[in-house]
């Protein structure tokens, strides 16, 4: 992982002379920035790590984003399986298998948290973000950023330990979520 | 002038005394208030469990709210306050409203014991490589999805599902929705946000549920509600808003009664004497009555007591009666001699007939019955023997009656001719039918019928199963009621697979009895089994050898649990508390309840429970069973008013036959007494059917009254002929204003809210009059009305006039 971590360093490092020109990025001017998009469509890569498993478990797909608060994820690769965020509920379906689910966000204490480091930091909704998360911000030497959240919650905590989301301007290009079940990566491809 | 001076005097310190009387009587007595009370007594044993139930059952101790009117959020930012301070209030064992669905301690203590509580234990084959293979395959695929950290955290520990199957199964069936993290009803309608808390104390403890109630709505007024309104409902509720409802009732009764009467009284006597002489034995009536009903009893029952005085305003009637019939010149004591066998006769068949009512079984039937009988005696015996020692000389003079009233009166007297009401009463009552039954046990319930109505709604929002049967359980501890619940659980699998049933809620479902859990234990595979099978069924498949470590390790110690009772869920309040409500420790034993939901094959279900045999597993089917309770009470009653009929009419003869010196005048008079009655209750009955109303044991009851009511007029009316027009016209006189005393206080009962009273009042109304209006229409005719003496009773009520003015 580490030698790829770094390829992609020296990729970045060679698209940074452009950057170089821009003020380095700060909490709010990227919050601002993200505000700004009032929709996106990417496609991403996912790969998630369990301890009790001998190999990551790949998965792909597309993102969509639309202000101020419906997401969908829809992974198509290896198996169909729909999860869209709209207002206060969530929907999950495997179609192959015939599971449609829909629940509210606040059903469960884990769930709220977790939907909203992704969507709040989409909105550039910085309170929402501060209310679940200790957030940490740091401006990349290329130009990007990392925000760093950790659960005010304990109970939040106790399944999930930080979510890290780093980005370029108004795009965000990965998420990285480390649970005590495992880490899941989500790299983010944004489309036109 | 000094007649009535000395009658101030008098009546002044008899009124005085028997005040005094009722207040440290008052001190004495205990008044109660509650609503088992008014249930009817058990035949059989299915019956007896359904009472226990209703009285002081675990479902007693619930309380049900919805909070609305105000926007989504804010109702729901209300509940999780509300719900923070009943949890904070020491009042309630279990407080839900979703903001605390299974908190981690609950979750771990499920987990722990995942393998004793799930029937999924009991199938060595579901721990067989074979079993367990699709389970891992189905792990690894849901480790790709969305619901991965939930899989994550439950699949590597639990590969065979049990926990999460045992999850889905208790709170799949809610009906509720989450919005704002708690609970809603479900629907388009405006939102309401439901809590369900049950209480420590159960439904019996007034003063506990009261306690309970106060505590929800200072909640709720600390949540700063703003325009939200909290409604309430429960069994708890409903005992104080029946109390209230009867209270409410009765004093408006009183005190318009009270008023009325007065105003009724003074504008006939002119004499505020003749008030201070009816209290006299009314006070003593009500002395005697609560006397004798908490020396029986021990304590008297609100409801008793309040019925009990609109009945005693019967006994208002005898001074009437003795003060209006005084001849001029006649000493009231003359008068009390001369009238004082008609008195008692009338007062000793009232009391017998009201002396029925305290067979009936009915808690607060025979508590009536006895007060009545009671309050009409001493009534009686206070103005036989009391009054006229303290109305000495003529300080009450008897008034005529305004207008043509006299003249009608005399005309209907004797003429027979409304009797002719009678057959077509008769054919009337007969082509509707006969009178309607009313075997709906929550008729007799004062509880208004819109709570109870609001109430059902609370629980279908909630989901709280609609019981229409259920299996009840016995058992001397926890462990046997489950094993029994376990036993009818499996006579109802077929029926389920059979479709006579949808499905069936027990106690085993939730907490297995210790011999299922020891059982499923002794199943479990040993260590070095399970590993092979799961290394077996893990083959070409991702996982790391030491995966399903914290699977082997629970199963291992799941072998060793000692399996867990209804004592050791303190950590567990989720499970504990829909326990609760399915099994529960009473006076030292235990009891639980099967409960089949969605019942299509009725006999089919109770041949099942039958085919158990045992005695401890009873099968109730609500509907039926509180049916035939009531008809069981009502033929009861029935039985023992015929019984006080007869009494009635056999002491009705032997006075009669005293009176007229020999049988056959004797049995003409009473025949002349005992058709009006006949005929006023025959008339009551068939216009109560063509009102549409169904009767109930306290229509009898009031049927009761009426009778014994309409034999003072009878009697009174049917004395030997009067001897000239005035004595006809005072006769005349002092019954009518007896009636309308009675129409209106009995009237006013017609106008209140709580069924059971305006069924009392309008068949005591409708029985008055018809009985008035029959027994003047059957009276001998006296000479007053007979042809020749037409103008001497013309001149008579002038005469009286000129005097009077």
């Amino acid at each position: 992982m580490t030698h790829r971590r770094a390829l992609i360093a020296l990729a970045l490092a060679c698209l940074a002379p452009p950057a170089l020109a821009q003020p380095a990025p700060t909490l709010d001017s990227v919050m601002a920035a993200l505000a700004a998009r009032r929709q996106g469509h990417a496609r991403f890569t996912e790969t998630r790590e369990f301890p009790e498993l001998s190999m990551p478990l790949p998965s792909s797909g597309t993102l969509s984003w639309a202000a101020p608060d419906r997401l969908e994820k829809h992974t198509t690769e290896p198996v169909e399986e729909i999860l869209r965020i709209e207002g206060d509920r969530l929907v999950f379906a495997r179609p192959a298998q015939n599971i449609r689910r829909e629940l509210g966000l606040d059903e469960q204490p884990e769930l709220r948290p977790l939907v909203e480091s992704i969507r709040a930091t989409l909105a550039g909704d910085l309170p929402t973000l501060q209310r679940h998360y200790e957030v940490r911000f740091a401006a990349q030497p290329d130009g990007g950023w990392r925000i760093d959240l950790t659960p005010r919650s304990m109970r939040v905590y106790a399944a999930l330990q930080s979510v890290a989301i780093s980005g370029r301007g108004d795009a965000v290009l990965s998420v990285v979520t480390r649970g005590n079940q495992g880490e899941t990566r989500m790299t983010i491809q944004p489309e036109p | 002038m000094s007649a009535a001076a000395t009658a101030w005097r008098r009546l002044g310190l008899a009124l005085l005394l028997l005040g005094l009387l009722a207040a440290a009587l008052f001190r004495l007595v205990p008044f109660r208030a509650e609503l088992g009370d008014l249930l009817p007594p058990a035949g059989t044993p299915a019956a007896r469990f359904l009472l226990d139930e209703l009285r002081g059952g675990a479902a007693t101790s619930l309380l049900l709210a919805g909070i609305e009117g105000a926007p989504e959020p804010e109702l729901a930012r209300i509940s999780r306050e509300v719900g923070d301070a009943l949890r904070a209030s020491g009042h309630f064992v279990f407080v839900g409203n979703g903001a605390q669905d299974l908190p981690p301690q609950e979750r771990d203590l499920l987990f722990r014991y995942r393998y004793l509580l799930s029937p999924i234990a009991e199938d060595p084959a579901r721990f067989t490589a074979d079993a367990l293979r699709p389970r891992l395959q189905g792990l690894l695929d849901g480790l790709r999805s969305a619901a991965a950290p939930v899989l994550a955290q439950f699949g590597f520990a639990d590969p065979p599902g049990a926990f999460l199957d045992l999850l889905r199964s208790w709170l799949g069936e809610s009906r509720v929705t989450m919005r704002g993290g708690v609970w809603f009803a479900a629907g388009d309608t405006p939102p309401r946000a439901l809590i369900v808390a049950r209480g420590r104390a159960p439904g019996t403890d007034l003063e506990a549920q009261a306690a309970m109630v106060r505590a929800f709505e200072g909640a709720f007024a600390a949540a700063h509600p703003g325009p939200a309104r909290l409604m309430l409902r429960g069994p708890g509720v409903f005992s104080a808003a029946a109390a209230a409802a009867i209270e409410a009732d009765v004093r408006m009764i009183s005190i318009l009664s009270g008023l009325l009467i007065a105003g009724f009284l003074l504008w006939r006597t002119r004499s505020l004497l003749m008030l201070a002489a009816v209290a006299v034995p009314l006070l003593a009536g009500m002395l005697a009555g609560t006397l004798l009903v908490f020396l029986v009893f021990g304590a008297v029952h609100g409801a008793a007591f309040g019925f009990g005085m609109t009945m005693l305003g019967v006994v208002a009637d005898y001074p009437m009666l003795l003060a209006g019939q005084r001849r001029p010149g006649e000493d009231l004591r003359g008068t009390a001699r001369r009238l004082g066998f008609t008195l008692a006769l009338s007062a000793l068949a009232a009391a017998m007939g009201l002396t029925a009512m305290l067979l009936s079984g009915f808690p607060l039937l025979a508590q009536l019955g006895l007060f009545g009988a009671a309050g009409l005696l001493a009534g009686a015996a206070a103005t036989r023997w009391l009054l006229p020692l303290l109305l000495p000389g003529g300080a009450i003079r008897p008034r005529p009656l305004p207008g043509p009233l006299p003249g009608l009166l005399r005309r209907l007297r004797g003429s027979a001719w409304p009797a002719l009401i009678l057959p077509l009463a008769a054919l009337g009552l007969w082509a509707m039918g006969g009178p309607r039954w009313n075997d709906d046990i929550n008729h007799l319930s004062p509880v208004p019928e819109q709570l109870r109505q609001e109430d059902a709604e609370l629980r279908r929002q909630l989901g709280a199963p609609d019981v229409g049967t259920l299996i009840a359980l016995r058992g001397d501890d926890a462990e046997t009621v489950l094993r029994r619940a376990e036993r009818a659980g499996a006579a109802l699998a077929p029926l389920v697979e059979a479709g006579a049933i949808a499905g069936f809620d027990s106690p085993a479902r939730y907490l297995p009895s210790a011999a299922t859990q020891r059982a499923r234990q002794a199943a479990l595979p040993a260590e070095e089994r399970l590993r092979s099978a799961l290394s077996e069924a893990a083959r070409d498949l991702p996982f790391r050898p030491t995966a399903f470590d914290r699977f082997l390790a629970g199963v291992q110690e799941s072998r060793g649990l000692a399996p867990l009772t209804p004592a050791e869920l303190g950590p567990a309040p989720t499970m504990a508390a829909r326990l609760g409500l399915l099994l529960t420790e009473r006076d030292g034993a235990w009891q639980g309840f099967v409960i089949p939901d969605g019942v299509r094959g009725l006999p089919a279900l109770r041949a099942a429970v039958a085919a158990l045999r045992d005695p401890d597993i009873l099968f109730i089917h609500i509907k039926g069973e509180t049916e035939a309770l009531v008809a069981t009470a009502i033929a009861q009653a029935l039985r023992w008013v015929a019984l006080g009929g007869i009494g009635v009419l056999a002491l009705l003869l032997l006075g009669q036959w005293h009176q007229r010196g020999g049988w056959r005048p004797g049995l003409a008079a009473l025949l002349r007494i005992a058709l009006p009655i006949g005929g006023a209750v025959l008339v009551t009955l068939a216009v109560l059917a063509a009102l549409g109303e169904a009767l109930n044991p306290f229509h009898l009851a009031a049927l009761l009254l009426a009778a014994g009511v309409g034999l003072d007029y009878a009697l009174f009316l049917g004395l030997p002929a009067p001897e000239d027009a005035a004595e006809g016209d005072r006769n005349l006189g002092a019954v009518f204003n007896c009636a309308a005393t009675t129409l209106l206080t009995f009237g006013l009962l017609s106008f209140c809210a709580t069924p059971v009273l305006r069924g009392i009042g309008l068949c005591v109304s409708i029985g008055v009059a018809s009985a008035f209006v029959l027994a003047l229409a059957l009276a001998p005719r006296g000479v007053v009305t007979a042809a020749p003496a037409i103008p001497s009773s013309g001149a008579s009520p002038s005469a009286t006039r000129r005097t009077g003015a």
